[in-house]
Formats: structure tokens, C-alpha cells, sequence
């Protein structure tokens, strides 16, 4: 055993260091032989210490800090890059775009940067570079000018930009920077700029966002799911690291969206409003076209619209649809109602004839004829078409108060047709628990409630299609981003008078455009005749409320007309309404010009039939007074004696084959 | 006591085989190791002569060596020009990349130019450029059964609406030109249409097959109902400029078609011929495949057919 410790001795000195000069120090072993197992001892439990601490720092790094250094690191190094989806289209119904979106560009910069960087010679730098962007992208020289000598950090130059020439200015002008946008285009301008309403670029959400019409009612199903990529990107720079992709979730594209509009018609029916609006001046004034089977919307125009490519300058009073959301009475296009009730219960036949006094007392006030006359024998298609108050509130009271009120919920007045457009207005009826003695006397005649001109197209559309009342709908289909198309689900068709009272009905209306050889068989809507077709319409013409006393205004009216082409077999459905147009203004003139449209451009077979003429009055008035007419709209239309009658157009027309 | 020394050697540690002889300061070990050490160093010699035996091997050994150092090469060279041709092709991707970038963003122009040369208010426009009037009421030829005809309605001669008939806004251009009051000289005709003409011809490169696949599918779906004649209209080729040339033949003669029975012929023996056609192309898009677009000579047919060629390339 004694020997044994100095052998191990040289053993460790040798592992511990071999050199030279430990073998000169080896005399001083005796006094320091403990030194190197102690040093050992300690360096042993120096280095257990420090692994015991690394171990320590380790668990706490990968177990309590885990989260907070993740989360920081991945803040540095990990950046979320947004995949903008593509808003949808608006198509017409033949699949012609009225909405669509590029890819553009704004072009943006740090005049602030500038100006540090190019010191004195900024202001020629700048004005150059003015120069040249206005060159590249058509802008307004001075306006850029202005906006690079601004003291800003960030301006705009210009929004939009295809990004071709984006790309062309940036290379020259290293300081400018492009941003991604999305331009939406209307190629069609104004047409059909009601309904499809306006889509601008968003900068917080960075994306198209609807502001009005369709592009807003319907911006979830346009606007898409964004699409999301999460990629390893340098420090403090936005250039990504090839590969480093740890997360991509694609884009979907917003769906397009189809509408029953025709675009060729819309933009017919949009022009020939404004001209008649404004040739006759009119504040304002709505026309619906409907498909008469399938109740889809061809044309919906309002005489006032906007250009959505200069929104910004647009008149804020052109921006809503009024043919949806501006109720209005519809005055005696609503006494469609009452001879569709005293037809479907019986209470007459369209050739009854009633005694019709010049007025008649409703409770506490007394209903007149637009017209002065004395107690007449009309028949009831002889009321419809000279369009008598009297002789139709004598009607209504046959029908009753309660089956009259049934009707006008069948027709769908007081209700929202559920179109499909936004801000929709139900109209207004008095509830039937609320009338009063005279209200009886308004109702029949379409004075005390409201109705929207689309509402106006729908009543006349069950009239149209044997007494099936099909609630108007706007967008034909959704195509999906897959393609697929889905139809809008059929709305449910509403059975409002039976298929021989639309018979009777469609042939009283075609009375009210009849140019007769008399005055007495002269309908009030003959402007709206078209020849070699029969139309069947009504005219309407219904005070508007003044304001400031609260009372029916004795100036302004709305001046409507409702009817269908052609009367045997009807194929279109034209409601019209006409805010305040000057004194004398009928709206028939105008039906007959879209409806002349529709018949050229439709190809409509000529009648085969001549219109017949119908008996109106079963013996002759006093000639002075049908040419009493003192008032505008129906009375307007009324005929004056003494016109020479011209021939029925279509008399001796030989049917074809 | 003595183990420890006879085993040392034994762990075949010449490490400490050599610290053994360093310590000279114990003589009692020193002849130990030194006759531990001797016997391993003369088995040393044996070693060569072992190798003697496997040197014939050495050709062998040399081959493997070259075999793999030429592999290695080889590897070197492929690494390098797989390197290179990626390098390369990268710039290739990189230009056709940007080729294929400037060719859609063209497309999506053209498209947008063509979209806003074709909606309605745009060829309304153009058409009253050229001086055409939309025809009011018309008067209709009806054929009977026996080919006797009869003339419905009083053909009136169409009279252009007063200057500056369309409303606010509904102008093809957000600064409608003022062209409108040129009547249609032949100059006038020329430049939309060469305009048109331009578009269309830019544009037929540019889109691609399943473009006209989608015309082809659109006209197929049928979106003119009553045009029964012209249902491969929305074919971007030349043959729907035949199929019109052939209905303008068949309309002249008017009872070719039965059809033309109820449809009109419009009068056209009354109104001027540039009036009628020019309803038709202001019509746009379904409507002017109306077949009674009348065979007018000179420019304002021709506009009325590049009008429709434009129509199908949407």
C-alpha cells in the first residue's frame, strides 16, 4: 500500500501536464502534495456547479420562458403576409359585366425622405419628378407638385395605377413605392348605377368594401375570404427568405353575381326616363320592367342617377334607388284593385253599368271626378278607363271594406317584395282596425296609402300572369368561385284573383289606351297605345302631400302609369312614376316608347287581333263636358272634343300564318 | 504488490510504457518495463513481413482509391453544373416569370377596354357619332299565309333627337366627345372604328383559348332566345361576319323566312337605310343580333358587324 500512492502520483502529474518544468517542481512536492487533489476537487465541483446552473438556466429557458422567447422570436423573424382575394363580378343576365375589379397600383411616398436626402436641390428634383409622373399616369402635375413638397411622412400620389406603369415610375424614381390595390371597374357608367351601387378601396381593411347599392348589400358573398401566408422574413425588410414558408392558406374569390337586368334595356329605359323626366320636369321620377311570367327585374331606372367612376362628385341626392326605397301614391293605377275585387266576387261585370253622379260623400268628405259631369251611365270598364273616382268608390262599396282590404295585401301593397336591393320600403297601407269613415273613400281611388314603383310593377304583374303574383327578384344566380352557379331560390308565388278575372281584367285595361272614334270611347292612357299591339295599362295621377301645411297639395302630383305588352299574352310589365312633372304631363307617352323598344327589340309577334273597342258610356254626355279638364295627369289626358279620331291602326290587318 | 507493474504493460499503454522509462528515478521498475517493452517492439519487425504477404493487394487498393477519387470528381463536376444550370435557369424563370406577369396585365386591360367599348351607353355613343338615330315607331310588314303583305303602322322617316340627348352620365366616356353633331361622314366612321378594330385585334393574341371557349359557351347557353339563326354569335371568328351577310341576303328577300311573317322587315323602303341599321347597332349587344339588320353598303354596315365581332371576344 505505500508504494502504491507515489506510483499513482507520476501517473496523475504526467495526465495533468507533462512538461519539463512540473519535473523541477516536484522537489516541492512535500510541501505541496494536497494542492492538486484539492485543485482537482475543486475544479470537480466548480465544473458540477456550472452544469448544475446550465442545467438549471436550461429548464428554465425551455419550460417557464418557452412561451415569451417563442413569441419574441417568432416577432422577428415571422411575418404574416395578407393574400387579397378578388371581389366578385356583377353580370347582367346575358353575362355582360356591369362590375368588375384589376389589379392596379397606388403609387405612394416620404416627401419628408426626399427632402432630407436631396438637400437644396429638392425642389427641381421634385418638380421634375411631377412632371413625370403626371406624364406616366395622366395626373394633375401641380396637385403631385403640392403633395411632394408637403411636410408628410406618407402621401398618396396617385390611387390608381395600372401596375405596369407603377412599375415604369418606380424604376425611374427610386423614392416612390407601389401599394397593391384593387381598381373596381363600371364599364357601363351610370347604367343600372342604382342598383349595383359603388365598391371603393378600404384603407384600414385594405380591400374593396361596398358603400352602396348591391356592392354593399351583398360585400360578404363579393368580397371573398382573404387568404393568409406565414413566411420567415429578414429583420426590419420585408424580403422573404426562400422556403421559409410555414403556413399558406390560399385565397377564395369572391362569388359573382348574376342579375336579371338586361343591360341593353336598362340602359333604353334609364335614358328615355331622364329625357322624359327632364323634358318635362319632373323631379324625379322611377320605371320597372318586369319579365311578366317570372317576375324577374329587366330594367330598373331612376330619372336621377350617378356615374360611379366619379363618385366623388356625384350629388348626394342621386346616390339611392328610389324605385324601392320612396314610397309614393299611386292614385288611380291602384283601381286596378278595386275592379279586380268587384270582378273576382262577382259584385260586377266588366259592362255593369252604374249611374255615376260628378261626386259622391264619403263620411265627412265628398269624393269628384277629375272632370265635371253630370249623373252618367258607365259601364265598369267605361270607370276603369275614364278613370272615375265616383264610379269606382260605388264599386268598391259593392266588394265591402274587408274583402277590399284582403285585396290590396293579395297584391302585395304594405309588404316588401324581399327584391333582393337594400333600404326596400313595404309602402304603407292603413291597417284595417285603423280606418276611418273617409279612409274608405281613398283607399279605392290609391289616395291614403303608398306604394313603390316596383311594388306598382308587381300588382300589375298578377295581372299579367293569370292572377299569379310572382314577388320580384334582381339576382338570377350566385357563381361561386368554384364556378358553380347557384340559381336564387324561386320566390313563392302568391295566387291573387283567379285566371278569368286576370282575363277580364287585362281586357277592361287595354279600354284605358282604346282611341276610340268618340271622345266617349276615348280611355285616358291612349298616348300609351302602340300600334299593331294591344296594351293594357292605367293611368294614375295622385296629389302629393305639402309639407308645410300637411294637406294634399293642389300643384304637385305624382304622375304613374302601369301596364303590359301585349295585352293577350303578356310578355313585359312597365310601371312608370313621375315626381311633380309640370301641369298637363301624362306618363303614358313615355310607356309607349319603352314599350315600343321592347316590341322591335323583342321581336314581338304584331297582334293578330285589332283592339277591340269597348263600350265605355251606354249613351252620350253633354259634349262640353269631357272638355272640362282643368287638372293634370288623367283629367290631362282626357280627350278634347272635336280632335278628328284616326283610324284604328291595326283595322283589317290581316293575321299571318 | 508486484501485479499492478507485470499488468501495466499489459493494457498495451505505450504512453505509459515511455513515462516508465522517463522515470529514471526508480531503477527497480525501469528493467521490468524495459523488458516488457522489448518483447512488443521486436514483434515490430514482424509486421513488414506480414505485409509483404498483402502487398500484392496494392493494385487493388490503388484502384479502389482512384475509383473513388474519380466518383468524387465526377460528383464535383455534376454538383457544379447542376448548380450553374439551376443558377441559369433561375434567370429563365425569373424573365418568363415577368413575360407571363406583362402578358396578363395587358389581358386584364384589354379586357377592361373591351368591356367598356362594348357596354351600351359606349356603342350608343358611337353610334350617334356615325350619325345613326334610333327608329321610333316603326311600321311592320306582316306576310300572310298566301305571301301577300301588309304594311302596319305608317313608316315615317327617323328624325335624330335634338343635340345633346344623352343624359348626364349615361355617356360611354365620363367626357362624352362633342363629335355627336358631325353628321356620319366617312371620317368620322373611320376613327371608332378603327379604334374597335385595334382592340379587337390586340386582344385576340392576348386571350387565350378558353376564351373563346367561354364566347363559345356563353352563345351556346343561348342568350338571345329569339334569334334563332345567329346562335353561334358569340364566336370571336370571322364566320359570324358570314352568317350576318347571309341574313341581311335572306331578310332582302323577305319571305324566305317564315318567320318574317310577324317580325318586321320595318319599313325599310321608307326610312333611310342608315337609319334603320342604325338602330340595330345601338340596340347593342343581344339586340343588334337581331336578323333584320339591313344590308346597308359602305361604312356604317361594316361598323354594325365589327360592333358584334367586338361584342364576342367579352
Amino acid at each position: 500500500m505505500p508504494a502504491a500512492p507515489p506510483r499513482t502520483r507520476p501517473a496523475g502529474a504526467a495526465r495533468s501536464s507533462p512538461s519539463a518544468p512540473r519535473k523541477g517542481g516536484r522537489g516541492r512536492t512535500g510541501v505541496r502534495t494536497p494542492d492538486p487533489r484539492r485543485r482537482l476537487r475543486v475544479g470537480q465541483l466548480v465544473l458540477v456547479a456550472a452544469l448544475v446552473l446550465a442545467t438549471l438556466k436550461l429548464v428554465v429557458v425551455q419550460g417557464p420562458q418557452a412561451g415569451t422567447l417563442q413569441t419574441g422570436s417568432a416577432r422577428q423573424r415571422t411575418s404574416e403576409i395578407a393574400l387579397p382575394a378578388e371581389r366578385g363580378r356583377l353580370l347582367d343576365r346575358s353575362g355582360a359585366p356591369l362590375a368588375f375589379s384589376v389589379e392596379a397600383r397606388a403609387l405612394v411616398t416620404n416627401p419628408r425622405l426626399i427632402a432630407t436626402t436631396k438637400g437644396a436641390g429638392t425642389a427641381a428634383y421634385v418638380t421634375e419628378m411631377a412632371a413625370g409622373i403626371a406624364q406616366a399616369t395622366g395626373a394633375d402635375a401641380t396637385a403631385l407638385r403640392t403633395a411632394l413638397e408637403s411636410d408628410k411622412g406618407y402621401v398618396v400620389l396617385v390611387p390608381l395605377v395600372d401596375p405596369d406603369v407603377a412599375r415604369a415610375v418606380r424604376e425611374k424614381y427610386p423614392e416612390i413605392a407601389e401599394e397593391k390595390r384593387e381598381s373596381r371597374q363600371y364599364p357601363g357608367g351610370a347604367l343600372a348605377a342604382n342598383v349595383v351601387g359603388v365598391a371603393s378601396w378600404n384603407a384600414t381593411d385594405q380591400k374593396l368594401t361596398g358603400l352602396m347599392g348591391l356592392e354593399s348589400s351583398q360585400d360578404n358573398l363579393l368580397a371573398g375570404q382573404d387568404g393568409l401566408r406565414v413566411v420567415d422574413t429578414a429583420e426590419g425588410s420585408s424580403a422573404v427568405i426562400p422556403g421559409s414558408t410555414r403556413f399558406e392558406r390560399p385565397a377564395t374569390p369572391g362569388s359573382d353575381l348574376q342579375l336579371t337586368l338586361d343591360s341593353d334595356l336598362q340602359y333604353t329605359v334609364q335614358r328615355q326616363l331622364a329625357e322624359y323626366a327632364a323634358e318635362k320636369g319632373a323631379k324625379g321620377g322611377s320605371a320597372v320592367v318586369l319579365d311578366s311570367a317570372t317576375g324577374q327585374v329587366l330594367a330598373m331606372a331612376n330619372a336621377r342617377t350617378f356615374d360611379p367612376r366619379a363618385f366623388s362628385k356625384a350629388d348626394e341626392s342621386t346616390l339611392g334607388n328610389p324605385s324601392v326605397s320612396s314610397p309614393y301614391e299611386p292614385g288611380s293605377v291602384n283601381k286596378v284593385v278595386t275592379m279586380a275585387a268587384a270582378l273576382e266576387y262577382g259584385t260586377a261585370s266588366p259592362d255593369k253599368v252604374f249611374a255615376v253622379p260628378g261626386s259622391i260623400r264619403v263620411a265627412d268628405r265628398t269624393v269628384s271626378d277629375a272632370w265635371n259631369h253630370g249623373t252618367e251611365d258607365y259601364t265598369l270598364t267605361g270607370i276603369l278607363a275614364k278613370s272615375s273616382n265616383v264610379g269606382t268608390i260605388m264599386a268598391a262599396r259593392d266588394v265591402g271594406e274587408d274583402r277590399f282590404a284582403d285585396m290590396l295585401g293579395r297584391f302585395g301593397l304594405g309588404q316588401r317584395t324581399g327584391v333582393g336591393l337594400p333600404g326596400e320600403s313595404p309602402g304603407r297601407v292603413p291597417a284595417r282596425e285603423t280606418w276611418s269613415g273617409s279612409t274608405f273613400g281613398n283607399l279605392p281611388i290609391g289616395q291614403g296609402l303608398s306604394v313603390t314603383a316596383l311594388q306598382m310593377a308587381g300588382m300589375y304583374q298578377a295581372v299579367a300572369n293569370d292572377g299569379i303574383r310572382v314577388p320580384p327578384r334582381i339576382v338570377e344566380a350566385t357563381i361561386g368561385p368554384d364556378g358553380v352557379r347557384t340559381p336564387t331560390p324561386a320566390p313563392d308565388p302568391v295566387r291573387v284573383v283567379s285566371p278569368e278575372t286576370a282575363q277580364k281584367l287585362r281586357t277592361m285595361l287595354t279600354a284605358v289606351t282604346q282611341d276610340g272614334h268618340t271622345a266617349d270611347s276615348r280611355g285616358t292612357g291612349a298616348a300609351a297605345a302602340i300600334p299593331g299591339y294591344q296594351v293594357a295599362g292605367k293611368t294614375g295621377t295622385a296629389q302629393q302631400v305639402d309639407p308645410t301645411c300637411g294637406c294634399y297639395a293642389s300643384s304637385t302630383y305624382w304622375i304613374t302609369f302601369a301596364g303590359m305588352l301585349p295585352a293577350q299574352d303578356p310578355r313585359y310589365v312597365v310601371a312608370i312614376m313621375l315626381d311633380a312633372p309640370q301641369g298637363g304631363t301624362s306618363a303614358a307617352p313615355l310607356f309607349h316608347e319603352i314599350g315600343s323598344y321592347l316590341a322591335q327589340r323583342e321581336k314581338l309577334p304584331v297582334s293578330p287581333d285589332p283592339q277591340p273597342v269597348q263600350t265605355l258610356v251606354t249613351h252620350a254626355p253633354p259634349a262640353a263636358a269631357a272638355a272640362q279638364a282643368a287638372t293634370p295627369g288623367d283629367a290631362a289626358s282626357v280627350p278634347v272634343d272635336g280632335v278628328a279620331p284616326a283610324p284604328a291602326p291595326v283595322a283589317g290587318a290581316t293575321p299571318p300564318g | 504488490m508486484s501485479a499492478p507493474v507485470v499488468e501495466r504493460p499489459r493494457a498495451g499503454s505505450t504512453r505509459a510504457a515511455t513515462a516508465a522509462t522517463r522515470t529514471a528515478t526508480r531503477p527497480k521498475v525501469q528493467p521490468a518495463a524495459a523488458v516488457r517493452a522489448r518483447p512488443q517492439r521486436d514483434e515490430r519487425p514482424a509486421r513488414p513481413a506480414a505485409r509483404t504477404v498483402v502487398r500484392p493487394a496494392v493494385p487493388g487498393r490503388a484502384k479502389f482509391v482512384l475509383t473513388v477519387m474519380v466518383l468524387l470528381g465526377i460528383g464535383l463536376v455534376a454538383t457544379l453544373w447542376l448548380s450553374t444550370a439551376a443558377a441559369a435557369d433561375s434567370y429563365r424563370l425569373q424573365d418568363a416569370r415577368a413575360a407571363a406577369r406583362d402578358l396578363s396585365e395587358r389581358s386584364e386591360r384589354l379586357h377592361r377596354d373591351v368591356a367598356a367599348l362594348q357596354s351600351p351607353p359606349a356603342l350608343a355613343q358611337r353610334a350617334t357619332e356615325l350619325g345613326m338615330v334610333p327608329a321610333k315607331d316603326p311600321a311592320r310588314l306582316v306576310v300572310a299565309a298566301d305571301g301577300t303583305t301588309m304594311v302596319v303602322g305608317e313608316p315615317t322617316v327617323a328624325v335624330a333627337p335634338p343635340a345633346a340627348a344623352a343624359p348626364p352620365g349615361l355617356g360611354g366616356d365620363p367626357a362624352p366627345a362633342t363629335a355627336a353633331e358631325v353628321p356620319a361622314a366617312t371620317s368620322v366612321a373611320a376613327a371608332p372604328q378603327s379604334v374597335l378594330a385595334a382592340a379587337i385585334a390586340a386582344v385576340e393574341p392576348a386571350v387565350e383559348e378558353a376564351e373563346a371557349a367561354e364566347a363559345a359557351e356563353q352563345a351556346a347557353e343561348g342568350d338571345s332566345p329569339t334569334s334563332g339563326t345567329d346562335a353561334t354569335d358569340g364566336d370571336t371568328d370571322a364566320t359570324d361576319t358570314d352568317t350576318d351577310t347571309a341574313d341581311t341576303d335572306a331578310d332582302t328577300d323577305s319571305d324566305a323566312d317564315t318567320r318574317t311573317g310577324t317580325r318586321s322587315d320595318r319599313a325599310r323602303a321608307a326610312s333611310t337605310d342608315t337609319d334603320s341599321t342604325s338602330d340595330d347597332s345601338a340596340d347593342a349587344r343581344t339586340g343588334a343580333r337581331s336578323t333584320g339588320t339591313s344590308g346597308t353598303s359602305g361604312t356604317s354596315g361594316t361598323a354594325a358587324r365589327s360592333t358584334r365581332t367586338s361584342t364576342g371576344t367579352g
